[in-house]
């Protein structure tokens, strides 16, 4: 019998949100964490097992519009599943209070909303996990598609439930800005089956429709529209505003699941749909999108530098990478586009990490506010230790993944548009710079004598952060590992390809 | 000699009529205790037996005609729709025998003839009289349904508009709570209704001034080979097909359907917006592909931009509501507006190699058919939510309605998600289909537009879920009453809505052979 491993892979955390939903307490908590390491331990297998067997799947699903129900798994992919499912697994374990309130009174007036039955967490997690499981695995548009913009809703209601006061404000504004990106990339969608169907059976597979030669202006057009939509996701200035108010409102795992999980599928997709679809017009768009993914640097840097909440502060840190994945994607190098899909594993553990950490901070201290507290490192030492770890690796301190990913990217970049590339050399210094300040300022000094800390980090959080750490740390110091399975995948070759005939071109004139 | 009339072809709607006259005879000759239980047993085997004859005639694929004398064409689109009409009177015909969730009486006045707050008012409700005649109301309004969704014949077309509007003009002022506003949605329904009624007879007039006949396959006829002037048929189709808009409720002719949607009892809110939509938009396909195909040229580009008018007018008006049954009115005029996108477009489905869109009347099936059951669905969720007078449609009510009752607000979650049109629900297998179907045939501002739109419209949908979920309840609600019948028509709805969202090539294939017009 042939195991549908890539199904079973997004349905075993289905069947666990809905078995957890009826479950009360540590039953409720004991079931999500099974599931969740379930998926995990099955990720592994199922990359491991992907080297050696071919394990796609293919039924056809809706016939008349060409859509398949098709499955597969590669370098691109790989690593991200087995990333989502490991921060899936953290975002459960650690466990945050979930009726803590970043900045409101306990009563008055502007009492917080009561949240909904903390149970009902779990399920929705794991829903969110099986949603963008499925959407990293599929390999037809319309599948791809379907997981994509089912993953809102889970996420939505997890920001929403439980969170600050004004958290049904800030839920609204990320579907809002998740819906609109959703109905351009239906569109982008629409009219590819439409232009592909008058002249031949559409196909909305991933290998028939790369197959396929737009026109140039229809081409332009279409990437622009799944561009817009990824762009949202990642996000990428000026569509970011939706994510700093998340990060203010939602509960810190929530805004860590929403940073390393639902926003790598931007990037994921930008690589495999908007750059694999329509090479050239990603060859014609790259200088302007460079740009953007350097103001996202530069932007993010400064405002990360500014902010006045650790869960913002480290969201700003994921904008800004973000803008270093974009960058090496339009480098269009082999080089910078595979550092761009390490990146964003390395993106999913070191700012969930990050996230993370936040989050301990701000259920330790009961505030969020970076200027609040002094000297924490001398009441929490570990809390202090892993912080600064979990910084130094945001910003790509060597040794760790994210050091590896953004030297390739950078490589990249340098060998397209030398300029650019120095600008993002200068971006990467914010990153020391804000890292530091933040922890200069809230770990070290004389601690006030009222900061009402109470224990330090417990032991199964260490070991859960501490995890996702080591994690950095291995494929940081053995990054062959990775990229040699990444660069199996041969993302982008057209698209590179086209790219170095126009630089050969244009250094020949 | 005779007319020769196909019975068992025509069995459904004889069988529909035929009930609705004995129930008038149960009014007078069954004691008013058992008349409850008999009127709606009695609808409930109609509906029963006309969908086995109907399922019975698909079935048997040869039966496809045009019967009775030219005036009704039985044929796959009619077949569609009569399977639609009926499943959705069926769930209709649920919402409107519950008692329990309005306190033991049917949620129809008691006393219809009383003054509202008089004396006899309050003496019939206190007697716990209820007005069984309803029931014979909604099977005459069903029989004319079924007939102006397959008549191949102008008047046909009208004895079936009439025969559905003049029961429902009067079952829409028949609501035991708010009577006013019942009253005023009842004459309001009347005045407009009958205004587009007379408008579309006018049209009628002008088509047959052209013609010289009523029949639809005589008047393809007359405008193959023209003997009159042709303003006489652009002014017949023009009148015509408004008057069927004003039935359809889409913009500009919508001004009837918010008030009415709020003052009427709730089940015959849910049948307008259900039954009522399916009937008039398969008249309107019907005369538009059929009579008047030839003039597609004419008619396509004006019903293409009332589409689009639609669907941005519904869902920005929608946002600014605070009444669910009002909210679920504009949601009915935006999917109007997606209904009459793949009349529009005038496409005739591919066959052979190039199998790669079902057709306008495919995509109008799918679009109906995922439209009903999270629109019924809806309608008869709003019976449940209650103040301590009876069911409240407010907003306000349904605050937090997910710590009350977690499936209630799971069930109406998943209605709006499909309404919206999110993956996993039938919603969105059916827009991707239109818009698609759209974009094809070079209306790709359309598509887009439409899309455009119900992005605004996601915004209405999206409150009643946040109000649902992220607010909090308040502090002693009445409980939820517990319904069995409703449960399970809002199981089956939630069901339905999901397997068209997994499962869609299931269906699409049957609706495949119901697409294909008779003339």
């Amino acid at each position: 019998m042939v195991v549908p491993w890539l199904t079973l892979l997004f349905v075993v955390p289905l069947c666990g949100a809905i078995v957890a939903l009826p479950l009360n307490g540590v039953r409720n908590r004991v079931a999500g964490l099974v599931a969740s390491c379930l998926t995990m331990v099955l990720a592994i297998t199922v990359v491991v097992l992907s080297r050696f067997h071919d394990l796609a799947e293919q039924v056809l699903w809706l016939r008349r519009l060409g859509a398949w129900y098709a499955l597969d798994i590669d370098g691109l992919s790989g690593p991200l599943v087995i990333a989502a499912t490991v921060l899936g697994c953290a975002v459960l374990a650690v466990g945050f209070d979930l009726e803590a309130v970043a900045d409101a009174p306990t009563d008055g007036p502007d009492a917080p909303q009561r949240g909904m039955r903390p149970e009902a967490f779990t399920t929705m997690v794991l829903a969110a996990e099986a949603c963008v499981i499925a959407a990293l695995l599929s390999s037809d548009l319309v599948l791809f598609f379907l997981f994509f913009e089912a993953s809102l809703v889970p996420v939505y209601l997890l920001i929403g439930c439980w969170g600050g006061r004004k958290r049904s404000v800030a839920a609204s504004r990320f579907l809002i800005f998740g819906l609109a990106g959703g109905f351009v990339l239906l569109g982008g969608i629409v009219g590819v089956i439409s232009i592909v169907s008058e002249t031949e059976r559409p196909n909305t597979l991933l290998s028939a429709l790369s197959a396929i030669d737009f026109s140039p202006g229809t081409e332009r057009l279409l990437f622009l529209l799944f561009f817009v939509a990824f762009a949202i996701k990642g996000p990428l200035i000026p569509a970011h505003s939706w994510l700093p108010l998340v990060a203010k409102e939602a509960n810190p795992a929530v805004t860590a699941l929403v940073v390393g999980m639902v926003d790598g599928l931007g990037g994921y997709a930008m690589i495999r749909f908007a750059v694999g679809l329509f090479p050239n017009a990603a060859v014609w768009a790259a200088p302007g999108v460079m740009i953007l993914a350097l103001a996202n640097i530069w932007y993010a840097g400064f405002a990360a530098a500014g902010a006045r909440l650790l869960s913002q502060f480290a969201c700003y840190t994921s904008i800004s990478h973000f803008g270093f994945v974009v960058l090496g994607i339009f480098a269009l190098t082999s080089t910078s586009v595979t550092g761009s899909a390490m990146y964003l594993s390395a993106h999913a553990l070191s700012v969930g990490a990050l996230l993370l950490v936040c989050g301990l901070v701000q259920q330790a201290t009961g505030t969020a506010e970076i200027g609040a507290f002094r000297g924490l490192r001398t009441q929490a030492p570990v809390l202090a230790g892993l912080f600064l770890i979990a910084g130094l690796a945001t910003l790509a301190l060597p040794g760790f993944l994210n050091f590896a990913a953004e030297l390739q990217v950078l490589v990249g970049a340098w060998e397209r548009h030398p300029v650019l590339a120095l600008f993002a050399i200068i971006g990467t210094l914010f990153g020391a710079v804000y890292v530091v300040l933040v922890y200069q300022r809230l770990f070290t000094g004389q601690p006030r004598s009222e900061s009402p800390i109470g224990d330090d980090v417990s032991v199964p959080r260490r070991v859960v952060v501490g995890g996702l750490l080591a994690l950095l740390l291995f494929f940081g110091c053995a990054p062959r590992l990775l990229q040699s399975y990444i660069a199996d995948a041969e993302l982008a070759t057209v698209a590179v390809a086209v790219a170095d005939a126009t630089q050969a071109d244009e250094e020949g004139e | 000699m005779p007319p020769a009339i196909e019975y068992l072809l025509l069995a459904p709607i004889i069988a529909v009529f035929g009930a609705a006259l004995l129930g008038i005879g149960v009014e007078a000759l069954v004691v008013r205790r058992l008349r409850f239980p008999v009127q709606v047993g009695q609808a409930g085997i109609a509906i029963a037996v006309a969908l086995i004859f109907t399922v019975r005639n698909w079935m048997s694929g040869d039966s496809r005609s045009i019967a009775a004398m030219g005036a009704v064409a039985i044929d796959g689109p009619a077949m569609a729709a009569w399977l639609l009409l009926l499943l959705g009177a069926g769930g209709v015909l649920v919402v409107a025998a519950e008692r329990a969730s309005n306190g033991g009486v049917s949620a129809f006045t008691g006393q219809a003839t009383a003054t509202p707050d008089s004396p006899e008012e309050e003496a019939a409700e206190s007697a716990g009289v209820e007005h069984t005649e309803v029931f014979p109301l909604f099977l005459f309004a069903l029989g004319g349904m079924l007939v102006l969704a397959s008549a191949s014949n102008l008047l046909t077309v009208f004895v079936g508009l009439e025969a559905m509007s003049l029961p429902l003009y009067l079952l829409v002022g028949l609501a035991r709570r708010n009577r006013m506003l019942s009253h005023e949605a009842a004459l309001k329904y009347f005045l407009l209704g009958a205004t587009g009624s007379a408008v579309f007879l006018y049209g009628v007039a002008l088509l047959f001034g052209y013609a010289g006949s009523f029949d639809y396959a005589a008047i393809v006829d007359a405008i193959t080979t023209p003997r009159n002037s042709d303003t006489l048929v652009y002014a017949g189709l023009a009148l015509a097909a408004v008057g069927l808009l004003f039935k359809l409720g889409v913009f500009p002719f919508h001004a009837w359907v918010p008030d009415v949607y709020t003052g009427a009892p709730t089940a015959i809110t849910a049948y307008l917006a259900s039954c009522g939509k399916v009937a008039a938009v398969y008249a309107l396909l019907r005369l538009l592909f059929v009579p008047l195909g030839a003039l597609r040229w004419t008619w396509q580009l004006p019903l293409a931009v009332v589409a689009l008018a639609s669907i941005a007018y519904g869902a920005i008006a929608g946002l600014t509501q605070h009444n669910v049954k009002r909210l679920l009115a504009y949601s009915g005029i935006v999917h109007a507006g997606f209904m009459l996108m793949p009349i529009a477009v005038a496409s005739t489905a591919h066959t052979g190699e190039l199998v790669s869109d079902f057709g306008s009347a495919g995509a109008l099936l799918f679009y109906l058919l995922t439209y009903l059951p999270p629109t019924l669905g809806a309608f008869a969720l709003t019976l449940w939510v209650r103040d301590d007078s009876g069911p409240n449609p407010e907003l306000s009510g349904w605050r937090g309605l997910a710590h009350r009752s977690p499936f209630l607000a799971l069930a109406m979650g998943v209605f709006m998600l499909s309404l919206i049109g999110l993956p996993g629900t039938g919603g969105f297998v059916s827009k991707l289909i239109t818009l698609v179907l759209a974009w094809r045939n070079d209306m790709a501002w359309l598509a887009l537009g439409g899309l455009a739109c119900s992005l605004l419209a996601a915004g209405f949908y999206l409150r009643v879920i946040r109000i649902m979920f992220m607010e909090t309840p308040p502090q002693f609600g009445p409980p939820v009453p517990r319904s069995k019948p409703l449960a399970a028509l809002v199981m089956l709805c939630l069901a339905v809505t999901v397997y068209l969202g997994v499962f869609p090539a299931s269906v699409g294939d049957m609706i495949a052979d119901m697409t294909e017009l008779l003339r």
